[in-house]
């Protein structure tokens, strides 16, 4: 054929071709070095992100103490032995402890003697070593009338001054603990009865206005209750909402305009939620304000989006045939949905809904619409107490004046990482589950 | 064959509508026990909506629209009083793609049984599933390991498993839409041998695009073109002496 | 007939059709050649034919060549399928009518060392008339003529009824002239051998019609031999 002569190598070896391959090569080398450095960068945010929380974080968890005499004076309580049970705790929880730590102080500083210094001495512990005491007769009526070395919580200054947040050298006008507090400390530290432990309270307790009684636990139940009415709601009524969509609603505009806005609703700043939830859970229902039950149907709301939208992905990438296979077989329309597209899309839709809830575990604008920015010291006991949630009590601390506010928040903040970390580990178990399943 | 050979499925001036697009137009033929019928002819020529019709499929098509007449042993599936459900679990489905489900061997020929509630009991279904990977050809290389994952197994054997799965509901028809278009030629000629066994007990159609295939399995040939059924005949006849030219051109390799 | 998508294809079956062609032009030619060297008993022109044979032979392995390959490689069907499968039958039938043409000159040779005796007038009638058969069957397979083939295939008679009247006259001949009768026997041995290519001329009119029509012949044709079951006392009476 004369076509043949048509068929003439391409000349690769030609110096045009030549600068073409360095110049491709050139391009993809910058190319991998671009990623590379923007994988390192991401990752050194990250690190130093971490590395700060973690160095402000740790001491949070830590707390200073103070070991003190104290004399368990039967004049002060009055003697177990001589009193019923009961009459005997009822006269505990009315004495005023203060009298027993004031003894234990000024035994061991005899030099303050004034009102003025024994004011100052009960400073040096904190306000809840009362508490401390009173409960330590109520398990224990026997101590009565013995001296014991009490480990006794320090008040937040000297838990500072300890941790070496408050600078010993500075002026005393620079410095909130003063040189007479300063040398009664240096004198405790000198016998040994300063010591930094861990705070196990922190985690176990709600919160206070005194940074080292506050606890971080009311807030995790918080966000637990929470974030289980989120997913009560949001989980089932997403999905359903996602096969309906895909399997089920006829192709026309209503379906087309709910997808839209489907789609608008999930790019809604989460404070317009909050406001919904004010006006509809509060105001229109009159639900309790404050409570778990509000906070996690506002979240709900913000989260359905999300699920949806993750929920339609992740069923219409179930390949056709295997719709089609079901339905050759004779599978109702129910059937081929929730034996076969449901089981297969599962993985995808708890991803969808694990970033759903990770989102709304982070949201602290709608709570505050909705009153859980409110100052909680119990504990929640179910959805409808009032209760605050992990990041909204990070906000409050880190809005408090003290000084070890300041630890406490980035410990908070390292209590809502760890859950949110533990609330992946179990989407990814579940869904590693699923797909062993098919 | 047996003498009075009634047509187990027959459609009678079928037209089926993409919205303004004419797909199908009038075809007639019929569907018998021991007579494999092949639909060829090119992509787009309506051979496969037809054979989608035959068993409803098309239904979730929104825009789709069948008229005509099909019936199945005299009944008109299109009746209002049918049951779709039903309808497909007589008129068994084969497609192009092997498409078992995540599921392990054993549940995939277990599910339509299942659904249906064919089997009493455990017994039951364990013996349903067998005899079905029995006729399927493929009992002696799974019998040992049932449990393991249906797409575990080669492109042929996975396309036998759907064939088993669709025989283990029991259909009077089994339509298969290529079959063996994804299969290497050993696997191929395995499924051929299979439809070959399997025509005494169901009707089939079956439509491709392999001219050879439909030579090799089928007695009856339906050229179909631009939606029109061109020629239908014996397939000795058809690949050796087509009547129409648009078939001869067709078969040899003749289309512009 | 509309090209195949595949050219080479066409190239290969218009090559099996000029084969086939090529063969039938070359068998009537042997034929008249063969002819030509008995009319004269010309050795040396016998001699041409009897080698002239294997170009023949050489050519219907050629077409077995390449209709095989087209079998294996293009898996012809329909109209193509007749093609290559008639091309394999008729190539064969052709290289048999040379093999006739073949043994008329062998046979030549033969009466060139006898006795001169005369060629009966009618060998060379029936000469022409299977180069004729001959001839038009080819016509009818380039020009794709049915009817035309059909004509050759009924025409068989003619030459049957030819052959009848040879066998009678070589016979009275060998009786009236029993000296002859070598050479006789060999003139024979000819009308049967002429008779035997416008048999094979038919056949190879069933194929053409095949290829054109798609339609097998039944096995019916006009016969007009009856050599086979006359006796010379019969044919007296």
């Amino acid at each position: 054929m004369s076509d043949n002569a048509d068929f003439r190598p391409t000349d690769w070896g030609s110096d045009k071709m030549q600068a073409r391959l360095r110049n491709r090569y050139r391009k993809e080398r910058t190319f991998r070095v671009a990623g590379f450095a923007a994988v390192i960068a991401a990752g050194l945010f990250l690190v130093s992100l971490l590395f700060s929380i973690v160095r402000d974080g740790s001491m949070g968890f830590l707390q200073t103490s103070v070991d003190l005499d104290v004399t368990f004076s039967a004049e002060i309580l009055g003697d177990p032995r001589a009193m019923t049970p009961e009459a005997f705790d009822e006269g505990v929880r009315r004495v005023n402890m203060q009298r027993l730590l004031l003894s234990a102080l000024t035994d061991y500083f005899p030099e303050a003697t004034s009102r003025r210094d024994q004011r100052a001495l009960l400073k040096l512990v904190s306000t809840g070593a009362r508490d401390q005491l009173r409960q330590m007769v109520l398990d224990k009526p026997d101590i009565v009338g013995t001296k014991q070395t009490v480990r006794l919580l320090a008040a937040d200054d000297i838990d500072q001054l300890r941790k070496g947040k408050i600078d010993a050298d500075a002026h005393e006008n620079d410095r909130k603990v003063k040189d007479q507090e300063l040398g009664w400390y240096k004198k405790l530290v000198a016998d040994d009865r300063i010591s930094l432990n861990f705070h196990t309270e922190f985690l176990t307790s709600g919160d206070s206005r005194e940074p080292e009684l506050a606890g971080i636990w009311g807030a995790t139940v918080g966000s637990a209750l929470t974030l289980m009415v989120t997913l009560l709601i949001a989980f089932p009524v997403g999905v359903l909402t996602a096969i309906y969509l895909e399997e089920f609603a006829p192709k026309n505009r209503i379906t087309d305009f709910i997808e839209v806005n489907i789609n608008n609703l999930a790019a809604v700043p989460s404070i317009v939620f909050g406001l919904l939830g004010l006006a509809l859970f509060l105001g229109v229902m009159n639900l309790p304000r404050s409570a778990p039950l509000v906070g996690g149907l506002t979240l709900a709301l913000m989260t359905l989006p999300t699920i949806i939208i993750a929920s339609r992905a992740s069923i219409k990438a179930v390949p056709p045939s295997i719709r089609d296979a079901a339905r050759g077989l004779g599978a109702s329309p129910m059937q081929v949905v929730f034996h076969h597209v449901v089981p297969l899309a599962m993985p995808g839709i708890l991803t969808g809904t694990i970033i759903g809830m990770a989102q709304a575990l982070g949201e602290t604008a709608p709570l505050l619409m909705i009153g859980m920015v409110a100052f909680i010291v119990d504990i929640p006991g179910g959805v409808t107490d009032a209760a605050t949630a992990l990041p909204v009590q990070i906000y409050l601390w880190a809005d408090s004046p003290e000084r070890a506010f300041v630890e406490k928040t980035s410990a908070a903040i390292m209590v809502l990482l760890a859950f949110l970390i533990a609330m992946n580990g179990v989407a990814i178990w579940l869904r590693q589950k699923f797909e062993r399943h098919w | 064959m047996t003498q009075t050979n009634a047509p187990k499925m027959a459609a009678k001036d079928v037209h089926v509508f993409y919205g303004d697009n004419h797909a199908v137009k009038g075809i007639s033929l019929e569907l018998r026990r021991n007579e494999v019928m092949a639909l060829i002819g090119p992509s787009g020529c309506g051979k496969s909506t037809f054979l989608r019709c035959l068993n409803r499929m098309n239904d979730t098509v929104a825009s789709c629209r069948v008229e005509g007449n099909i019936t199945l042993d005299n009944e008109d599936i299109y009746a209002p009083k049918i049951d779709v459900v039903q309808l497909r679990a007589r008129v068994g489905m084969v497609f192009q793609k092997p498409n078992p489900f995540p599921k392990s061997i054993y549940d995939n020929v277990a599910y339509g049984p299942r659904i249906h509630g064919l089997a009493t009991s455990r017994t039951d279904l364990d013996e349903i599933v067998a005899t079905a990977l029995e006729k399927a050809g493929l009992w002696n290389e799974v019998k040992d390991r049932l449990e393991s994952p249906g797409t575990a197994l080669s492109g042929g054997q996975q396309q036998r498993l759907c064939i088993a799965r669709a025989i283990a509901v029991n259909p009077e028809v089994i339509l298969m839409d290529e079959p063996c278009s994804a299969l290497d030629p050993i696997a191929t000629a395995k499924v051929e041998a299979l439809i070959d066994e399997l025509k005494e007990g169901y009707a089939i159609a079956i439509v491709t695009h392999s001219m050879q295939q439909a030579a090799r399995v089928s007695q009856k040939t339906a050229f179909f073109h631009m939606g029109d059924l061109v020629e239908l005949g014996d397939t000795t006849q058809i690949f050796t002496a087509p009547k129409k030219e648009r078939t001869r051109d067709y078969i040899t390799g003749r289309f512009g | 007939m509309t090209d195949h998508i595949l050219r080479a294809y066409d190239d290969e079956l218009k090559e099996l059709r000029s084969i086939v062609s090529r063969m039938g032009g070359m068998a009537e030619d042997q034929l008249m050649a063969a002819m030509e060297g008995l009319r004269e008993t010309n050795v040396a022109k016998a001699t041409k034919v009897r080698n002239a044979d294997k170009a023949l032979d050489q050519l219907e392995l050629q077409a077995e060549r390449a209709a095989i390959t087209m079998f294996a490689r293009r898996a012809p069907v329909a109209d193509d399928l007749r093609v290559v499968v008639a091309a394999l039958k008729m190539t064969g039938l052709i290289e048999r009518m040379g093999d006739y043409a073949k043994n008329i000159a062998k046979r030549t040779c033969a009466i060139a060392e006898g006795d001169p005796v005369p060629m009966p007038a009618t060998l060379d009638r029936m000469a022409s008339e299977a180069r004729g058969m001959i001839r038009e069957v080819m016509d009818a397979y380039v020009h794709q003529d049915a009817d035309a083939a059909m004509d050759v295939w009924e025409r068989d008679e003619n030459l049957d009824n030819m052959h009848n009247a040879a066998y009678r006259q070589i016979l009275a001949r060998m009786m009236e002239t029993p000296d002859h009768i070598n050479t006789l026997t060999h003139y024979l041995m000819i009308a049967k051998n002429l008779e035997r290519i416008g048999d094979q001329a038919t056949n190879v009119a069933e194929q053409v019609y095949y290829t054109i029509t798609g339609t097998l012949l039944e096995d019916a044709r006009p016969k007009g031999d009856q050599t086979s079951t006359s006796l010379l006392v019969n044919d007296e009476d």
